[in-house]
């Protein structure tokens, strides 16, 4: 594998040193790869297409495996071969000291360049195959989200990924610093909540082929058991579907429900009695809290976060390995999620809003900490919006916002009961009784509106079951909006957006009296230095 | 923002009244209000059309079977097209008279909405283009709509009723500020 042409050639400091456009501009990268003209990726690539392609074509592959011979998958696989090897002669890399470029295409040619100075955000994604046969598919996005704005990799050897990742997150440091030496770290040295910088000589730890001019310190870092409850006491019923989802996929193809089911007939269970009943709800219970636990040990195993050279760097993943880099000054929202069952245990989730991650918000590119104690949130905080202030007292919104909270509960829930109520008359009135939680839940909303401004930043707090405190540094704002609904106009309330570049949701005050939103908007606007990048 | 009001190159009709900072805020242009009647009227024209496809269909389906409906044909879309001709008149002049500009000294500021009130703030240095766009009934009356794009999809900045031959000034106006410039 190591003997693949373009990897031991790569990483030439000396003859490469000399970028030939650039000038002055980029200094050679340490380390790293200055210029790399024309790479193909990786010699393997073609058996991931292949496999990409597999996956797609398993409908088509079962009839033929179903209808013909299996002869006739010969041609096919053949065909397909051919493609994907074609599709790898055809695709090539190159890298000078300002852009990132992508050939590619058999019939139609593709050029994308992309400038250094606008990545967004490195990905380096391994799947169990990936790190069996030691790839990484890297991915490098730009602002705006769309399909051409991203960069993938798919494949290149695991030690090619991590320096051109490296040389990217440096090019890009130097281009933003104006061509300045990239010696001085963006974020200087701030002990770590933790305080300990991240051992260089960490087994798994990839940082460790980096000068040590870059050192990185850990924010976060989760054990087993602290990954185990994340999983129990979050949301993860969605991710427990999410590993079953492909499971039932391919057993629908293999008709496993009706195989379980003809072994298993469910009018069995009317014979199992009492006890066999609460016996296997009992297990029910067991198995989904452990499918819960399982995903969370799936997906966020050994998960770190960590910041270096003002990028903060999210590493995750049992079998799949992945990491996401996200710069410091691209943060735009930083989030306090705390469930009705974290908020009685002291615990929270964070979750980290950047430009241009949007598309990627469920992906390889989350940025979030799926649980955190929430006296530490403080400190995280400050870490990842240099200059917040801890958390401050939030104030409450004036008491009239109370009855809009309760008429926003209460009238959907009003409508659907009296429908039902009407429709089947004697007991859908049952459904009326739907309203008392409906109130309960509009008073707990209320209670979780606050908010809070501090030089500069704006703390924004809402909801009831999941109570979210949305921290924004007001120099982030896009723009401001106060809005009002005829409702809101005549109890005097309105409620303040601060857009944000990036997807995700807009952090709002709502409820609050119409003065203070607009005090609150003036605050934000002012606060709004000229020139701030976004 | 300490930049002075300079305005080196814009043409006399930028006159005081004309979106000159610092002079409050303005209201759209008066023909602005034609467009929207002309919007809502053929749009309320279409739903007519739809109801009235709707009871014919009905009356039909109605005659097929040997039943009698006990109301004309036609009732509901007479009815919708009155609603729909009083909103196509009212409702464009209040909207109207509900939005207005500013170029406050450091951002943008947007009021409108008559059931939604919205009050939009857009600080200068966040523009990052601004499209110039006319629909078919804009383009007849020679006014244009500014659209004014920010890095957050979120952001709600569209000025409608700028006379067409004002648009570029303004958008000028707009970039200066922006610390863009016109060759961006």
């Amino acid at each position: 594998m190591r003997s693949e042409p373009g990897g031991p050639a790569v990483p030439a400091p000396g003859p490469a040193g000399a970028p030939p456009g650039p000038g002055p501009g980029t200094p050679p990268p340490p380390g790293g790869f200055a210029v790399v003209e024309h790479q193909r990726l990786h010699l393997l690539t073609p058996i991931f297409l292949l496999l990409r392609l597999g996956r797609q074509l398993i409908p088509l592959l079962f009839v033929v495996l179903l209808s013909w011979r299996v002869a006739a998958l010969i041609p096919i696989l053949s065909v397909a071969l051919v493609v994907t090897l074609l599709q790898w002669w055809r695709r090539d890399w190159s890298l000078d000291g300002r852009t990132l470029t992508l050939d590619e295409g058999v019939l139609t040619r593709k050029h994308r360049v992309l400038p250094l100075e606008r990545v967004q955000q490195v990905t380096l994604q391994r799947k169990l195959t990936h790190r069996l046969l030691g790839v990484a598919t890297l991915r490098v996005e730009t602002a705006g989200g769309a399909d051409a704005s991203e960069i993938s990799l798919h494949v290149v050897s695991l030690d090619q990924a991590r320096r051109l990742r490296d040389v990217l997150l440096e090019a890009k440091h130097a281009a933003a610093a104006g061509g300045a030496a990239p010696a001085a770290p963006a974020a200087p040295a701030v002990p770590g909540v933790q305080g300990a910088p991240a051992a260089p000589g960490g087994a798994a730890a990839p940082g460790a082929d980096r000068a040590p001019q870059h050192p990185e310190w850990v924010l976060v870092r989760l054990s087993l058991g602290e990954v185990v409850v994340a999983g129990l006491t979050g949301a993860r019923g969605a991710a427990a579907l999410a590993v079953l989802g492909p499971v039932l996929q391919y057993g629908d193809d293999l008709h496993l429900l009706e195989r379980v089911l003809r072994r298993f007939d469910p009018e069995q269970l009317l014979h199992l009695g009492l006890v066999g009943t609460l016996v296997g709800l009992l297990g029910a219970v067991l198995l989904w809290f452990a499918l819960a636990a399982g995903s969370s040990v799936l997906t966020d195993f050994g998960f770190t976060m960590s910041l270096r050279d003002g990028d903060v760097l999210v590493r995750r993943g049992l079998l799949e390995r992945r990491e996401a880099v996200v710069p410091l000054n691209r943060i735009q929202v930083v989030r306090l999620e705390e469930s009705l069952l974290r908020r009685t245990l002291g615990l929270g989730a964070v979750r980290v809003q950047s430009a241009g991650s949007a598309r990627h918000d469920e992906g390889t590119g989350r940025v979030a900490v799926p649980v955190l104690r929430r006296s530490g949130f403080d400190a995280l905080l400050a870490e990842l919006l240099p200059g917040a202030a801890p958390v401050p007292a939030l104030s409450g919104h004036p008491p009239v916002a109370r009855r809009r909270a309760l008429v926003r509960a209460v009238v959907p829930a009003a409508l659907v009961t009296a429908a039902l109520a009407l429709l089947l008359r004697p007991l859908g009135a049952l459904a009326l009784l739907a309203l008392v939680p409906a109130a309960l839940l509009g008073l707990a909303n209320y209670r979780g509106l606050a908010h809070a401004r501090r030089e500069g930043f704006l703390y924004a707090r809402r909801g009831a079951l999941i109570r979210s405190t949305a921290v924004v540094p007001a120099r982030k704002a896009q723009s401001v909006r106060v809005v009002s609904t005829p409702f809101q106009r005549r109890a005097g309330l309105a409620t303040l957006y601060v857009d944000v570049a990036g997807g995700g949701p807009t952090p709002r005050v709502r409820d609050e009296s119409r003065p203070t939103a607009e005090a609150l908007q003036r605050a934000v606007l002012q606060r709004a230095p000229a020139g701030a990048a976004g | 923002m300490s930049r002075q009001t300079e305005e080196p190159d814009a043409p006399d009709r930028l006159a005081a009244d004309r979106g000159v900072p610092g002079r409050g805020p303005r209201p759209l242009d008066p023909r602005m209000a034609v467009v929207w009647t002309v919007q809502a009227a053929a749009g309320a024209t279409l739903v007519t059309f739809a109801v009235l496809s709707v009871e014919v269909v009905v009356r039909l389906a109605f005659d097929a079977s040997g039943e009698r409906l006990s109301w004309p044909t036609g009732l509901g879309a007479v009815a919708v097209a009155a609603l729909g001709a009083l909103a196509a008149w009212r409702l464009p002049r209040a909207y109207h008279r509900a939005w207005s500009f500013e170029l406050a000294p450091d951002a943008l500021e947007l009021r409108h909405g008559i059931v939604l009130r919205v009050h939009s703030a857009i600080p200068y240095h966040r523009v990052q283009y601004i499209d110039i766009r006319q629909g078919p009934v804009e383009r007849a009356l020679r006014l244009s709509r500014l659209v004014v794009h920010t890095a957050a999809a979120t952001s709600d900045a569209s000025i409608p009723g700028i006379a067409s031959d004002e648009a570029q000034s303004l958008r000028r106006t707009l970039l200066e500020r922006a610390g863009v410039g016109d060759a961006v």
